[in-house]
């Protein structure tokens, strides 16, 4: 996935809690702005994880806290493995 | 946004075995938490609890004591719990103005039994599979024979706060996570927590201007009532899915079990609850005393609790012998 497909999963995810459909919400909307509780977070880098078959540290929620900054992240993981 | 309008827009969600085992956050990820929670929630007010029973023979507990820890049960498992955390929130059974579910869900916190959110992805799960695997609390999922019994028990009465994988509010509650008002409210269960030990200490020490009133209204009304309460409640998960009637046939264990009823508020008439779970009556009989439903109907006198939920039309078998 690159880093786009990754913004919008986590933006699908995130549709039950947000007030616009998913492909509308900014991607550098903080989670802290859209009321993620810890658990949350984890829980919303346990499916990111189990969608892109590699387990994410749920830490990554709060460094980087946003659909674009996680989606970076998670992307440059991807990219780091497949190079290896 | 209307006063009505905010708490209960929409219906709790509903799920099915179909929706699978997904949606849950492996434990290994929560672990830290976990550990605070139980220390912090359960592990102090026991210690507290014990404490204040072993020192009876220099400080008994005031009768002002005794009246703040019944008043504090009455109001953090009756109110905050039983109506507030399960009935309102994880059910939607009726709907109250935004104020009211704010100091409800103040209420519930004081109770010990964790954030608002969290306690009702669990419990929308443990009804999503009640006693199939996938339930969170089920005292039948240990093994067989006495030692799968015991482990069962033990389980389903404490031992999952531990061990049980967490139910991902993403999926579970989100129409409480939308709502930002009872998000932050559900945040804040630490400080409300706290104010539910320190407050009686407070009140205690102030009408006698004792530090000793002080120490023992926060060890009765604080710790002890917080242990008993955490008892009451796990024994709904334990016990009302082990022994007592099952009226209903509801492909579960749960159970109706009548001697728990006035302290539990209603919530020992288990397996009527599970018969119909949107329902905000959990008794179905005269003599079946559900004090939670005699407050939300003096809510609703109040006109502070609207579109109150019937039970489904019950399955019952008739039971003679009531
Ligand atoms: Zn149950
Ligand atoms: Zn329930």
């Amino acid at each position: 996935m690159n880093i786009e497909e990754i913004e919008n999963f986590i933006c699908e995810s995130l549709k039950e809690v947000i007030d616009v459909p998913p492909d509308e919400l900014a991607r550098d909307t903080t989670f802290d702005a859209l009321g993620l509780d810890s658990i949350s977070r984890v829980g919303l880098v346990t499916q990111l994880g189990n969608a892109v078959g590699r387990e994410i540290d749920p830490e990554m929620a709060y460094e980087h806290g946003s659909p674009h900054r996680l989606a970076v992240h998670v992307a440059a993981l991807l990219g780091g493995e497949s190079n290896s | 946004m209307t006063a009505e309008s905010a708490t209960a827009d929409d219906m709790a969600p509903q799920f099915t075995a179909l929706d699978g085992m997904s949606h849950t956050i492996p434990y290994r990820h929560l672990v830290g938490m976990r550990y605070s929670y139980v220390l912090l929630s359960h592990v102090i007010p026991l210690v507290g609890a014990l404490t204040a029973i072993a020192l009876i023979p220099w400080m008994p507990p005031t009768v002002l004591d005794i009246a703040m820890a019944l008043a504090l049960w009455a109001l953090t498992i009756g109110v905050g719990i039983s109506v507030g955390y399960h009935r309102l929130f994880s059910h939607r059974a009726f709907r109250t103005p935004t104020a009211i579910a704010v100091v409800i869900t103040i209420l519930g916190s004081m109770a010990a039994q964790g954030p608002l959110i969290i306690w009702v992805s669990l419990h929308r799960r443990h009804h999503q599979f009640s006693d199939a695997p996938g339930d969170p609390h089920s005292p039948w999922l240990s093994g067989p024979g006495l030692s799968g019994w015991l482990r069962g028990f033990w389980h389903a009465h404490f031992g999952w706060l531990l061990t049980h994988d967490m139910p991902d509010p993403l999926f579970y509650a989100p129409d409480l996570l939308k709502d930002k008002t009872l998000n932050r409210t559900s945040r804040l269960f630490l400080v409300w927590y706290l104010l539910g030990l320190g407050l009686p200490a407070l009140i205690g020490g102030v009408v006698f201007q004792s530090w000793a009133a002080a120490l023992t209204g926060f060890l009765w009304a604080g710790c002890l009532r917080v242990a008993v309460g955490l008892q009451l409640t796990w024994s709904i998960n334990s016990i009302c899915h082990l022994f007592g009637r099952h009226t209903h046939d509801t492909g579960d264990h749960s159970m109706n079990l009548a001697w728990l009823a006035i302290p539990s508020f209603g919530e020992s008439w288990h397996n009527n609850h599970h018969q119909s779970p949107a329902a905000a009556a959990f008794g179905r009989r005269w003599w079946q005393v559900d004090l939670g439903y005699l407050f939300i109907l003096t809510l609703k006198r109040l006109g502070m609790a609207q579109e109150i939920k019937p039970p489904r039309s019950s399955t019952a078998r008739e039971d003679a012998s009531t």
